[in-house]
């Protein structure tokens, strides 16, 4: 119930004027959610922010379930990066000290696959907030301000109903 | 107008980056999880565990108090009293503190590690304020626990093993023969099959199939056909002088057949004779049926062994074997809950490492610096309060101790004044370090009661070991799969009670357990788990054993003399029999045998010098290119 109320307050921003950076944010965290292990402390520090700050869960759930689905073509070339990062002799000191560290062994850094899409993960997080960022706008300049020009629209805005939609909206909506 | 103004101010309303909304109800709960930890977890873990207790142990389990520490990760329990099921106004045993502290280093890394735990003021058996509740039983679960099986099993694989060793009623035996049954009337009157007889008749029977098999064998090698051809053949080779490498290599093939085609000979002439010399092993087997025949007839007719340590070994052999499988029910705990790391040569390889690896990827490995087991008791202490003075430690007990590289050691001595158990000195050790378990057990007591306990039952007597005390030294080293386990007991002026239906027998045992100023058991298990030697020797074993052949003489013995005779009367000839048919036989196919091997040999040399000489030498050859050389020379310069 929750989650379908969050996408259908994805849908309302999405079409909004506002909010660009909250979607941005939940698209770019969802990415970094689904390159991550369910049962790793980097997916719990990902849902505490998620949860804390008013990132669109909406956006930031979908995301996830999109990159999870497309990670799995991927873990190949996860796997072998993550193996050249872990078995670089310079780096061998600074994973020896994480992997003797309280709670860092439980983010499965050790991991080819999980080291690999997490540092993929991290290094696009920026890319895909700016992204995420101009598409949205984009997306309303050129489909939303487009569609409300048409007839349909403007005779839907005309109808008793989207009145009666938009006063509910005033009165109970958020 | 209002409302106008009321739409602005919500518009103007910005709602900022944290979500306060969601973050408040989380602080609540954390403070309201933190305040029932505080003032409501102590009590409501102290009811569980009384409930929990309760229902598990069937009588009424009472906790004083329960300190819980979040931040210290601190854990003790007060006043543990659990009521006597059979006596409920007696505490079957109370404790007055148990306390552990966790690690947050483990905790954090998912591991459980104890650094310091104590057990205080252990009490058996003491008088409770209030009468205890018995809970209603409830039937026993026809399942058995994991832990429960294991033990189970263990126990029955030693026991089982040495079942029938122990079996028997010895003084029972005695008695009947003492009850004036003539053991050798007992020995004529025997009817039935003897294992040895019918497996004499067996092998006469086989034997007769096998003259007929080996005759064949040995015909077909008589059968040289194919040799005397494959020797015309080469005899039949032409030198031609211009390529006589030609008759060489036809020569060289044809010898090869030879050698071969006697090899082959050769083979088949030593499998037949194996096959005559493997049932001779056969015949030889005979003599331990007819040892395993008698002492068959000799428990039918209940003849006792008469000598000390059959004597020791029935009477007192299953007190020794049930504290043996005692101790491996405990080994065998240990062992699936302590693993010793595995072998890795006898490792199974990997299943489709590739596969795996672009699933889940590959772990790599860093050194451990500072890591722990999934946990880890590194030292508990033990100790018994008020007039006992019993107290001791448990170190390293774990789920890897392999990792930690140190075996779990129980160590504990004192007396329990109120059990009457005085100078315990035990120490166990599981070392689970190497793929091969070791676990060494020395328990040593310097006075302990025992219990009373029937040595022999039988209708004709009965001899019970009464209430009293003992020394005790009990000591067993197991290695992977061996053993050795020793048990010296010393039982100080033992009473017994004795009870038989014939007066003889009645004198005997009265007079053998009144002479006896201590009972000794020293008792001895070595050697595979599968297959235990077990010694037991008693003085009580001793003297029934002088005290009954001097009572029945040589009854017994010319009776045993009678039955051996017996069955070497109905055995012998008959294996007489069947060993001369077989010499018999054996003597004609061995001449036979050799005769084919000798002519074998002689076909093979045959063909290796026709071989050779087939050969040109190199000095035949050089003197044939010589008079090549000389002819054409003459015939240049027209001499």
């Amino acid at each position: 119930m929750i989650l379908i109320k969050q996408l259908l307050g994805l849908l309302k921003l999405l079409n909004s004027e506002t909010g660009t950076n909250q979607i941005a944010a939940g698209v770019a965290l969802g990415f970094i959610l689904g390159q991550s292990p369910m049962l790793s402390l980097q997916a719990i520090a990902v849902f505490v922010l998620i949860f804390f700050f008013r990132i669109q869960m909406g956006a930031a759930f979908l995301s996830a379930a999109f990159f999870k689905l497309l990670g799995l073509a991927l873990v190949p070339l996860y796997a072998s990066l993550g193996e050249w990062v872990l078995t670089m002799p310079s780096l061998e000191s600074l994973f020896t000290t994480f992997y003797n560290m309280p709670l860092i062994p439980l983010t499965r850094f050790n991991n080819t696959v999980v080291m690999g899409s997490g540092l993929l993960g991290f290094l696009l997080f920026p890319v895909i907030f700016l992204l995420t960022k101009i598409l949205v706008s984009k997306y309303r300049k050129l489909i939303v301000e487009r569609f409300q020009e048409t007839k349909i629209w403007k005779m839907w805005k005309a109808s008793a109903i989207y009145k009666l939609y938009f006063n509910y909206e005033k009165l109970y909506g958020r | 107008m209002e409302d106008k103004k009321n739409e602005k101010k919500k518009v103007i309303k910005k709602k900022g980056p944290i979500r306060f909304e969601a973050i408040i109800p989380f602080v609540v709960m954390v403070v309201l999880v933190g305040l029932y930890t505080k003032f409501f977890l102590d009590t409501h873990l102290r009811l569980g565990m009384e409930k929990v207790g309760g229902i598990v142990h069937g009588a009424e389990v009472d906790i004083a108090e329960v300190n819980t520490s979040f931040i210290n990760g601190n854990f003790e329990i007060k006043g543990i009293e659990v009521t006597n099921k059979e006596q409920p106004e007696l505490n079957l045993i109370q404790i007055g503190k148990v306390g552990m502290g966790m690690s947050w280093d483990a905790l954090l890394r998912g591991k459980i590690l104890i650094p310091n735990a104590g057990i205080e003021g252990i009490a058996l058996n003491h008088k409770r304020k209030n009468v205890g509740e018995v809970y209603p039983q409830k039937a026993p679960d026809a399942q058995p626990s994991a832990a429960g099986k294991i033990a189970s099993e263990a126990k029955n694989r030693v026991l089982d093993q040495s079942k029938e060793e122990f079996e028997g009623n010895v003084l029972g035996d005695v008695a009947t023969v003492l009850e004036g049954t003539d053991a050798k009337d007992q020995v004529q009157n025997i009817r039935g099959d003897l294992a040895s007889e019918k497996r004499v008749d067996e092998l006469e029977k086989l034997l007769k199939d096998k003259e007929k098999e080996w005759a064949q064998r040995a015909d077909q090698l008589k059968d040289k056909e194919e040799l005397k051809a494959l020797q015309a053949k080469l005899k039949g080779i032409k030198i031609d002088k211009k390529k006589p490498w030609e008759a060489l290599k036809q020569a060289k093939v044809v010898t090869d057949e030879i050698k071969n085609k006697v090899n082959q000979i050769k083979n088949s002439g030593r499998d037949l004779k194996n096959d005559i010399n493997y049932f001779k092993n056969s015949i030889a087997e005979i003599d331990n049926l007819v040892k395993k025949d008698l002492q068959d007839l000799q428990s039918r007719v209940k003849l006792p062994e008469l000598d000390p340590a059959s004597f020791a070994k029935k009477l007192l052999g299953n007190m020794f074997r049930e504290k043996m499988g005692e101790t491996m029910k405990y080994v065998d705990l240990a062992r699936k809950y302590m693993p010793p790391p595995k072998d890795k040569s006898k490792e199974e390889p990997k299943v489709d490492v590739a596969k795996e690896l672009s699933k889940r990827g590959r772990l790599i490995k860093f050194p451990i610096t500072t890591g722990y087991p999934l946990f880890w008791l590194k030292e508990a202490k033990v100790s018994v309060v008020g007039e006992d003075t019993f107290s001791g430690s448990l170190t390293n007990v774990t789920t890897a101790p392999s990792f930690i590289k140190k075996p779990a050691i129980f160590e504990a001595k004192g007396d329990l004044k109120k059990e009457n158990i005085q100078g315990i000195n035990l120490k166990i050790t599981m070392d689970h370090v190497t793929s091969i378990p070791k676990e060494k057990l020395e328990i040593n007591v310097a006075s302990v009661p025992t219990p009373a306990r029937v040595l022999s039952k039988s209708p004709s007597a009965q001899l019970t070991l009464k209430e009293g005390r003992a020394t005790s030294r009990f000591s067993a080293s197991i290695s992977g799969e061996n053993a050795e386990v020793m048990w010296n007991s010393r039982t100080m002026k033992p009473e017994f009670d004795v009870a038989a239906k014939n007066e003889r027998m009645t004198k005997i045992l009265q007079s053998v357990t009144a002479s006896l100023p201590e009972l000794t058991l020293n008792a001895q298990a070595v050697g595979q788990l599968s297959s235990l030697k077990w010694t037991v020797n008693s003085n009580l074993g001793t003297e029934f054993s002088r005290a009954i052949k001097q009572e029945l003489g040589n009854q017994v013995e010319l009776a045993k003399a009678e039955l051996k005779q017996k069955i070497d009367a109905k055995i012998g000839p008959k294996k007489e029999k069947l060993l001369g048919e077989y010499n018999k036989l054996k003597g004609k196919l061995d001449g036979l045998l050799s005769k084919n091997e000798k002519e074998a040999d002689s076909a093979s040399s045959d063909a290796e010098n026709s071989a050779k000489a087939a050969a040109p030498t190199p000095a035949n050859k050089v003197e044939e290119v010589k008079d090549d050389l000389l002819k054409k020379l003459k015939k240049k310069i027209k001499f």
